[in-house]
């Protein structure tokens, strides 16, 4: 009897298996022990040898497994065996034995090739080296095979027995010893069947087949990775998969399941994991030979029968029938039919794609090109062969999609042409990328064959984004490749997604992670939203020191390359106006489980990255908070983006992509050549002509070097903006210093930079800047004393008198007390007298606070009382005035001094002062470079003195020595009328409003024919206008800008013709004045870009009076000017052209120019909330018809908005004052809360609510016609009010230009206003002239 | 962005970027914080708007 040492009994009994690897032996040594052990062999094993029948009657067991447990004895040392039996060796001295049992040839097996073994399961390759040292020790094979026959022929009589009776093909899976298939072929005399297994394993086979003639074939193939072809109605995969490991198992049982037909059936036999061991001890024979399969195998699994059930549905199999084998009890038979359709569930992504490709039928967004450039001697069929195995190797190219699934279709066709020449190569590639997908009929992927010589050919080929990633890209550049250098190449192994509904933690994250998220990200310099999706590339380059720079930077931050770029491309969308809090898309490649990363399929998913920058931050610190945002990210995207969107409350619109419309992406570059057989393939990935994200970007790193493309809705930019972009994106790269602020980084380059600071604002004259306004009128006095200073009709004042007057004035009010800073109120009507009063008010010292008589008296009151008018000049002060002396009276100003405060609208419901002095106005008027100021020209007075364009209109001529020629309102809206004042006056400059500019080039230009000069401003100027100004002779014309705060005009621009489509700009800075537009970060932008309008220099006004807070905030230290000077932050946006010219772009907040006025809309709503009739309001501009609409919930439902509105224009000027006020039970809001804009009723859109009332004269019948045609409404009545059409003073002023031209007769502006119906205006128009 | 509450020679005030250096001619106040803060601080200490050499 073998005496085992003590450990190893113990062992033995416990069955405790060491760890896998060369252990294996052990493993298995282990298991037959302990089962020897336990059936008592080891006492019947001694010096003298035994038969193995001998053994298994002693022990009573089935002498099929004894034989082997006493195999596996020898094999592991514990007996020896010659031709007479077994017996007990002390040495295990097998390997001298001469491997006489199966078992032991394992174990040498295993010795002797574990590396290549090993290898193979590491490459997952064929074990090459092993298939060569099998075929060379055939006697043990034959051995081995006969076991395995042993198995076959206890399993045979079953599984005949299930095998249906219409099959006809049937396929065998490492079925070597033939034995099953042979057994089938008996019962069912229809049925052919193939082989496939080990080259080597088919000598035992053959014989055995022989039987059923030739209808069964061999094949040697790797069945584990090689092709097992197809329509077969069984196959059958027995005893095999645990020699796979769990991806190559699942992998061939959906190979198998592609070889099926639909309907047909698979039968797996294996032994299955929870059957005891122990079930040998009960005499059958198996047991011993599942633990054989450890050493068979690469991985050695055995699977449970959960893991089968699992992958025959994944791999499309109903659920498996299972067959205990009563002679083999550890084994089971299971078996499966393949489900009829070949429906694949598609993933969120694809079936949102599907969505996509309903809602925007003509879009070929999802396309995605990729072209093979292929030079040399190509073998056709070759490459004809390569991309066959591909279609029917990736089912995703060849399947057509219907609803939710994905079923396998035809095979897609390669097309091939012959081109002329490269041009029609490119026409061909472009065709083909702008063709769309018939994705329910065809499959996914179209190629051509473009030969342009005969060793120069291109493939082209177009993938829809449903069958294919980025990722696939690679993986079918790799494919093609090795398909036509070995078109019996076996392809790695195969990957199904396994779709999984378990995303709920995923889905909580995102929630949280984009909780209440920013609004679209919409840079400023953005057309609107559009619904074209068309799409422009610009390619970029990185070079190879801004790539070192970058991984340096990347790796000293354990951080990644695409963490850097993401950053800077973050702070870049910040500075260029994106938010602080932005949310950047990039795509997740999803290939994480194995055998994923070598399927041609769509299992990107896109992931939302949510960028909180901070400008204080360093760069260190933001990419650190970007790498923890993308980590976490990436932890959690088991949540299919789609999923995410329909979780998250977001705003939806079908112009714009959900969450994110600026997508970043780093994906591996599927470009580059490759030489196969001297044939060269040059591989050029590329993109679609459209898309949905407004920017998208993506880098590929080429090793030493990084480029990529941006892509960008040319609906919402320009290509010269995008190379702009792409160009700071370089700069801010190149200068990357992790220890720098953000705020700090420069997006230009220093040349750059100066040209925008310095070049451009190089404006500087020799200019009195010493001088006050005072010494400058009083020395054109002094000079020509009785030249005329101002013409008001047929009022007509001197220098001399001008001054005398404001002399006594001024004594006047220096003896009431009024002196150096005080406030005096001017509340006069049009005339000469403003210049007095303005000129006697600085004589004192002090600033004149222009009060309009037309203003409501409750504003009035409040300008006063926060100015702190001490007196107000009125007709009775400057009678009184006459009493006084002429002389001059003496004052110590200061070009600091404040010369007068304007009020402009404040969105707090209260109007601003904003604070003017000598300076400004001088640097305003003298030796400046847009307008020509000299003794002999005539200035038209056009603007009320509360406007501001008056400060360029008085003192322009008053310093100059110049004439004031006041034109009264009624003569501007009349062009005959203008035309002769001016023509009688010699008026050579005049400044008017864009719209009234407007409205005279449309109707009248030579109204202006005379004039030397243009000015015109307040609104933004309009091309065509332009053109009709400039057409007018010997006009020049300037367009100006300024606002209040830095007094008057800024910039102008009185440059040539526009080219077409030219915006008109607002030109550079006037002497001694600074123009910047600035990004956050108060660094300036580059042209195209879009920033905020700062301006500097001697006209920024002293500030808000009384406002310390709201001047602080918008004067602004000033880090290019003078030191300690200040610019001033207009809030308007704008961009530099290259030329250095600025355009106006529009407003960073709701301010609004109507008229040539500033409007908060702000203000109006606070005036409204504080009347305390209103529970909620809104102020809307209509910007095309200039007016305004209040939007009101009224506290009494049954308030009248008619009254409202009167008591509304009490409050606040005309200009401000809503046309309509609508009443609403509630303001309409967005899903986040918002106003909705969109949802507000059109106050216009409905009908009149009484019936037009026809006119009943002829002068009405003109009337009507004429207000229908200026408001643009057909359905007006006889008495319906022109205002509350949305009728204005322009349009009043249009209504009347008409009437006196079509009824020739004098019809003055206010006949309108005093009658605002058509039957009250047609019944007081004066009779028509004769 | 947190901010600085700044002066010049004439004492006006104004705010700046606390990252930003700050302009020549300008020093900062003492203050700092969010920008609201910044002008509710210069909202009380600048009472006097005239520039400093105008003041007597």
């Amino acid at each position: 009897m073998l005496d085992l040492p003590q450990a190893e009994r113990q062992a033995f009994t416990e069955g405790a298996a060491p760890a896998p690897h060369l252990d294996l032996v052990h493993a298995l040594s282990f298991r037959a022990a302990g089962a020897a052990l336990r059936l008592g062999v080891f006492d019947h094993l001694g010096d003298d040898p035994r038969p193995a029948d001998a053994v298994a009657a002693a022990i009573g067991g089935d002498p099929r497994g004894v034989r082997v447990l006493l195999d596996a004895l020898v094999g592991f040392g514990y007996a020896s065996r010659d031709d007479e039996g077994y017996r007990a060796t002390k040495a295990a001295a097998w390997f001298g034995t001469g491997y006489r049992s199966a078992f032991s040839f394992w174990h040498r097996v295993l010795v002797d090739q574990w590396a290549d073994l090993e290898k193979s399961i590491v490459d997952g390759t064929p074990p090459r080296d092993f298939y060569g040292w099998l075929g060379a020790n055939k006697a043990a094979l034959e051995e081995f095979q006969s076991m395995l026959g042993e198995l076959a022929d206890a399993v045979v009589p079953q599984v005949a027995g299930v095998i249906p009776t219409s099959a006809k093909r049937l396929l065998d899976i490492g079925g070597g010893h033939a034995r099953y298939a042979t057994a089938c072929c008996l019962a069912n005399p229809d049925l052919r069947a193939d082989i496939i297994d080990l080259p080597g394993s088919f000598d035992a086979g053959r014989a055995h087949a022989a039987v059923v003639g030739d209808r069964i074939d061999f094949r040697e193939t790797d069945w584990a990775t090689g092709d097992l072809g197809a329509d077969y109605d069984v196959v059958l995969v027995f005893n095999v998969l645990h020699c796979l490991s769990p991806d190559r198992a699942e992998d061939l049982l959906r190979r198998a399941g592609r070889a099926l037909r639909p309907g047909g059936t698979i039968l797996i036999l294996e032994e299955t994991a929870d059957v005891p061991t122990e079930a040998g001890a009960l005499g059958a024979a198996w047991v011993p030979v599942s633990s054989l399969n450890l050493f068979h195998t690469q991985g050695g699994q055995i699977y449970g029968r959960d893991q089968f059930a699992e992958w025959l549905g994944g791999a499309g199999f109903a659920a498996p029938d299972e067959t205990p084998i009563s002679a083999a009890p550890t084994f089971t038979l299971f078996s499966a039919t393949k489900e009829t359709t070949e429906g694949r569930t598609l993933n969120a992504a694809q079936r949102q794609m599907l969505v996509f490709d309903r809602v925007r039928p003509d879009s070929t967004w999802y396309n995605v090109p990729l072209t093979v450039r292929i030079t040399g001697p190509l073998d056709v069929e070759r490459l004809r062969t390569a991309l066959r195995l591909c279609w029917q190797w990736h089912e995703a190219l060849r399947s057509t999609h219907d609803g939710d699934t994905a079923t396998l279709g035809a095979l897609p066709v390669l097309r091939e042409v012959t081109v002329p020449d490269e041009a029609a190569l490119a026409e061909l590639r472009e065709q083909e990328l702008r063709t769309r997908f018939d994705l329910a009929n065809e499959p996914p992927i179209r190629a051509t064959l473009a030969k342009l010589a005969d060793d120069v050919h291109e493939l082209v080929l177009v993938t829809h984004h449903i069958a294919t990633d980025g990722y696939s890209l690679t993986v079918l550049r790799q494919d093609i490749l090795d398909w036509y250098g070995d078109p019996s190449h076996s392809p790695r192994a195969g990957y199904w997604p396994k779709p999984s509904d378990d995303h709920e933690a995923d889905l909580a994250f995102w929630a949280e992670a984009l909780a209440d998220p920013p609004e679209d990200m919409a840079l400023p310099f953005a057309a609107p939203a559009d619904p074209s999706l068309a799409a422009d590339v610009v390619p970029f380059h990185l070079s190879s020191d801004v790539t070192t720079t970058v991984r340096e930077i990347a790796r000293a931050g354990r951080s990644s390359p695409f963490m850097v770029l993401l950053t800077a491309f973050g702070v870049l969308l910040n500075r260029l106006g994106g938010g602080s809090d932005m949310v950047i898309g990039t795509p997740v490649a999803g290939r994480d489980d194995p055998g994923s990363e070598s399927v041609v399929d769509c299992l990107v998913n896109m992931v939302a990255l949510r960028l909180r920058l901070d400008g204080g931050a360093t760069w260190a610190e933001a990419m650190n908070t970007v790498r923890s945002t993308a980590l976490d990210a990436f932890d959690h995207t088991g949540a299919p983006f789609s999923d995410v969107v329909d979780r998250l409350i977001v705003s939806r619109s079908p112009h714009a992509h959900p969450v994110f419309q600026v997508a970043f992406a780093a994906p591996p570059s599927v470009d580059g050549s490759t030489t196969v057989d001297g044939v060269v393939f040059d591989f050029v990935s590329g993109t679609s002509t459209e898309s949905l994200f407004d920017i998208e970007v993506q880098v590929f790193d080429h090793g030493d070097d990084m480029g990529g493309y941006l892509k960008f809705r040319t609906a919402r930019f320009t290509r010269a903006q995008m190379t702009t972009v792409l160009d700071q994106f370089r700069t801010l790269l190149g200068g990357l210093d992790p220890a720098a602020r953000l705020s700090d980084a420069l997006l230009l380059t220093p040349q750059e930079r100066h040209r925008a600071v310095s070049d451009w604002n190089d404006t500087a004259t020799d200019y009195p800047r010493e001088s006050t306004l005072v010494e400058l009128v009083e020395t054109r006095v002094d000079e020509r004393p009785d030249a005329v200073a101002a013409v008001y009709g047929d009022e007509v004042l001197t220098y001399r008198e001008l001054d005398e007057r404001a002399n006594r004035l001024a004594a006047l009010l220096r003896e009431r007390g009024i002196g150096l800073e005080d406030r005096v109120g001017i509340s006069l009507g049009f005339g000469a007298n403003w210049a007095v009063s303005a000129l006697a008010v600085l004589k004192v010292g002090a600033a004149y606070v222009p009060l309009d008589p037309a203003y409501p008296a409750a504003r009035l009151d409040h300008m006063c009382a926060d100015s702190g008018v001490a007196i107000i000049v009125t007709d009775v002060v400057l009678q009184d005035s006459l009493a006084f002396p002429a002389d001059r009276v003496d004052a110590t100003l200061s070009p600091d001094t404040l010369a007068y405060i304007m009020y402009t609208s404040g969105s707090t419901g209260q109007p601003k002062g904003v604070g003017v002095t000598h300076r400004n106005i001088v640097r305003l008027v003298r030796e400046t470079d847009y307008v020509h100021l000299g003794p002999d020209d005539a200035v038209a007075q056009v603007s009320t003195l509360s406007f501001d364009a008056a400060t360029f209109e008085l003192w322009g001529p008053l310093c100059a020595g110049g004439r004031i020629v006041g034109i009264p309102k009624d003569d501007l809206l009349s062009p005959p009328e203008l035309a002769k004042t001016l023509r009688d006056n010699d008026v050579t400059l005049m400044f008017l409003t864009t719209a009234l500019a407007r409205r005279l080039a449309a109707t009248s230009p030579d109204a202006i024919a005379g004039l030397r000069q243009l000015l015109t401003g307040g609104e933004r100027m309009d091309a065509d206008t332009w053109s009709r100004l400039r057409s007018v002779p010997g006009l020049a014309v300037a367009n100006a800008y300024g606002p209040t705060e830095t007094t008057t005009f800024a910039l102008t621009w009185a440059a040539e013709d526009l080219a077409p489509g030219e915006a008109v700009p607002i030109g550079r800075p006037i002497a001694n004045s600074t123009a910047y537009v600035l990004d956050a970060c108060l660094e300036p932008v580059a042209p195209g870009m879009v920033g905020e309008i700062h301006l500097g220099g001697d006209g920024v006004a002293r500030g808000y009076i009384n406002r310390p807070d709201l001047t602080a905030d918008r004067f602004v230290p000033d880090p290019f000017g003078a030191p300690g000077s200040r610019l001033y932050r207009t809030g308007d946006l704008g961009r530099y052209r290259p030329d250095g010219l600025i355009e106006f772009v529009g407003r960073v907040d709701r301010q609004v120019k109507i008229r040539g006025f500033r409007i908060e809309p702000g203000e109006v709503e606070a005036v409204l909330r504080e009347t305390g009739r209103v529970v909620d309001v809104t102020v809307q501009v209509r910007v095309d018809e200039e007016l305004l609409v209040g939007y009101v919930v009224p506290a009494d439902p049954a308030e009248s908005m008619a009254d409202l509105r009167a008591y509304l224009a009490g409050l606040l000027p005309d200009h401000l004052v809503p046309a309509v006020l609508v009443a609403m039970s509630a303001l309409p809001l967005t899903q986040n809360g918002k106003l909705d804009v969109a949802a507000l009723p059109d106050p216009f859109a409905g009908a009149p609510t009484s019936p037009p009332a026809e006119p009943t004269t002829e002068i009405e019948r003109i009337v009507l016609d004429i207000w229908r045609e200026v408001l643009g409404s057909p359905t007006i009545g006889l008495h319906d009010d022109f205002f509350a059409l949305g009728g204005h003073s322009v349009k009043a002023g249009q209504v009347m230009a008409r009437i006196r031209a079509e009824l020739l007769v004098p019809a003055s502006l206010r006949l309108i206003f005093d009658n605002p119906t058509v039957a009250g205006l047609a019944a007081v128009l004066p009779a028509r002239r004769s | 962005m947190d901010h600085v509450v700044v002066i010049n020679d004439e004492e006006q005030y104004s705010i700046w970027p606390s990252s930003k250096e700050i302009p020549a001619g300008w020093r900062g106040e003492g203050t700092a914080g969010t920008r609201d803060e910044c002008l509710a601080h210069i909202r009380t200490v600048w009472t006097d708007m005239r520039p400093k050499s105008l003041r007597r």
